[in-house]
């Protein structure tokens, strides 16, 4: 288990305070935050490349604080990934037992095995710069892994990737997480990534954790203005899964059938939650000429200037949704409460979580 | 001159030929030179090839560059390090003293290391008990060699570290090994072709300097000097046959180390 308490951390004008912090052994937590929040500062802090000015780090009980990095076994995968390139794939993955004087034999066997579980054993005479993104992230894994760290330490480890291979790599995370039950710490600031991910989810915010707890919670009942502000407070529906076609989950959702991309088909009759950005709804009059899978005929319940955004809200039977959109689609579309308007939304903007 | 399509110089025809001229005139200063002291010292060759005074100066220069060099490199490598990656006091000033040597006239730089180290002054005294007495020696020219030219080696290593992410040293350590094996495993591999520049740079300088070498250690003779005193001596031909020897060995150990280097 790692523990923080009271940790105090000076970068510049920039205070980082964490009063108090628990990541239990085995657990995914995700620690979600706008840029300029302080999530790399206490990350680096944890790996022990800053030295806090008050407070302590346990592990399993243990004062780390004052230790050097490479004494913690907390293994860090920044967000440039950070491959070294005068080494092979190979060379890159056997470095950590390389430092800890495993016998070569031993060592070629762990790597030949990390790496057909990670599915890369075909990369590992390669050199890093001839690797598209997701092969690197998952050697990073690998090279991780392969010292079976007391925790992974992830600075927005999806950030670099296209949105396909963000997809797999999350898929991968979460397998690799289910079967070897690694504790990690995952940077990022995308709040869907972090309630995807993170059985629960850290809010920080101006260098304090102002909110943790299990994502669906955070995003129902943020504790604050600005855990609500940073969470997007995307749409949270729950329904049932009825089929997989053609690789799209269809759910119903209160009578609405959506549909939602989801990579394994899902047992008919699992209760799902899903999450729908409130910003990946496109409005329109007339029903839309796109690729997109989802389009609903809704009624306008209300209206609400945030700023420069527009909320709309609108139900089509059971189902309610809130949608942001800019002032200048607002003026072009005139939305009045009791109009009928089109809701379109792809099926891979819909987030399935199975349902707790 | 033309330009690659695509370039934003397309069609500008007349700006083209208004910077060729203006380079071309560069290109002449340098190159006229040049093909002078080849056309006039090329004749002097064989000559100056049979003459074990120029052989021995011409081996001297390129010997002492590489142990300047090599010195400057050995000593140079951590301290470039340190100022790439720590902070510390008198950081800049040391940052400055580096880029001294290099406006500092070379006689200047000669009066400075023989007041430092001939063998009346403290330092000299101690060099002299275990035998490298600086006057007049093949340690004194390495030692004017290194002032002038060490300079070099750092700045090349220092700007080859500056160019590494330091999330990859950062990660290393996460995974278990100590600062001294992340430099060792990491930082040394990736800056090692601008340690290599630094090296070579160092001793084309050392190759290069007169001045300061004549001050110090005016014998053994080294090329450039030899080249001055065969110019006052022996006159200008003589001069130019034992430059074009020196020019033409310098030549092969540079793009030699260069082609190893590319590889």
């Amino acid at each position: 288990m790692i523990r923080v308490e009271g940790l105090r951390v000076m970068a510049g004008d920039f205070k980082l305070r964490v009063e108090e912090l628990d990541v239990e052994r085995g657990e995914y937590l995700t620690l979600m935050g706008p840029s300029g929040a302080g999530k790399t500062i206490f990350l680096e802090t944890l790996v022990g490349f800053r030295r806090p000015e008050a407070g302590s780090i346990y592990i399993d009980g243990r004062d780390i604080t004052d230790l050097p990095p490479e004494k913690r076994g907390l293994a860090y995968v920044p967000q440039s990934i950070a491959l070294w390139p005068h080494m092979t794939v190979y060379e890159n993955i056997a470095y950590g037992l390389r430092i800890r004087g495993t016998r070569e034999s031993e060592l070629r066997r762990r790597v030949l095995k990390v790496a057909e579980y990670i599915g890369i054993e075909g990369l590992l005479k390669r050199m890093p710069e001839t690797l598209s993104g997701g092969e690197r992230q998952r050697v990073a894994l690998a090279r991780a892994l392969i010292i079976k760290p007391q925790a992974l330490l992830l600075d927005e480890p999806l950030s670099s990737l296209d949105e396909a291979s963000r997809e797999s790599a999350k898929e991968l995370i979460k397998r690799l997480h289910r079967e070897l039950g690694f504790t990690a710490i995952h940077v990022t600031h995308d709040p869907v990534e972090a309630a995807e991910l993170g059985k629960r989810m850290a809010v920080m915010y101006g260098g304090e954790i102002i909110q943790v707890g299990r994502p669906m919670e955070v995003f129902r009942d943020p504790k604050s203005m600005e855990v609500a502000w940073l969470s997007g407070r995307p749409n949270i529906l729950e329904g049932i899964v009825k089929r997989c076609e053609g690789g799209v989950q269809l759910i119903d959702v209160e009578g609405v059938e959506l549909k939602a991309a989801h990579p394994k088909p899902l047992p008919t009759g699992r209760r799902v939650i899903l999450l729908l950005g409130r910003e990946d709804i496109v409005l329109s009059r007339a029903p839309l000429r796109s690729s997109m899978r989802n389009q609903l005929h809704c009624r306008v319940a209300g209206v609400e200037e945030l700023g420069p955004l527009i909320e709309v809200e609108l139900t089509r039977g059971g189902v309610s949704l809130r949608v942001l959109i800019t002032r200048g689609s607002y003026e072009e579309l005139n939305p009045k409460p009791g109009e009928m308007l089109y809701a379109g939304f792809k099926a891979t903007a819909v987030k399935v979580l199975p349902s707790t | 001159m033309s330009v690659e399509p695509g370039s934003p110089l397309a069609g500008a025809k007349w700006f083209l030929l208004y910077l060729s001229g203006l380079a071309s005139i560069l290109i002449a200063v340098l190159v006229i030179p040049l093909l002078s002291l080849i056309s006039i010292g090329g004749g002097w060759i064989p000559d100056t090839a049979m003459n074990p005074k120029a052989l021995s100066a011409v081996a001297l220069s390129l010997g002492a560059g590489a142990v300047s060099a090599s010195f400057s490199t050995l000593f140079g490598v951590p301290l470039a390090y340190m100022l790439s990656r720590g902070d510390f006091r008198g950081k800049s000033l040391i940052q400055g003293l580096l880029d001294l040597p290099l406006i500092l006239p070379h006689t200047v730089a000669g009066i400075a290391v023989l007041l430092a180290f001939n063998s009346r002054a403290p330092l000299g005294q101690l060099l002299s008990s275990i035998g490298l007495r600086v006057e007049d020696s093949f340690y004194g020219v390495v030692l004017a060699m290194v002032f002038v030219s060490s300079p070099f080696a750092v700045n090349f290593a220092k700007r080859g570290f500056d160019s590494i992410d330091l999330e990859l040293e950062k990660v290393a350590r996460s995974l278990g090994a100590s600062a001294q094996r992340v430099f060792l495993t990491i930082s040394l591999p990736l800056a090692w072709r601008s340690i290599l520049t630094g090296w070579l740079m160092s001793l084309a300088r050392a190759v290069s300097e007169v001045g300061a070498i004549m001050v110090v250690a005016y014998h053994p003779t080294v090329a450039g000097v030899l080249v001055y005193e065969w110019f006052l001596t022996r006159g200008l031909k003589a001069a130019a046959g034992l430059s074009v020897l020196l020019l033409i060995a310098s030549l092969i150990i540079l793009t030699g180390l260069r082609a190893m280097e590319e590889r």
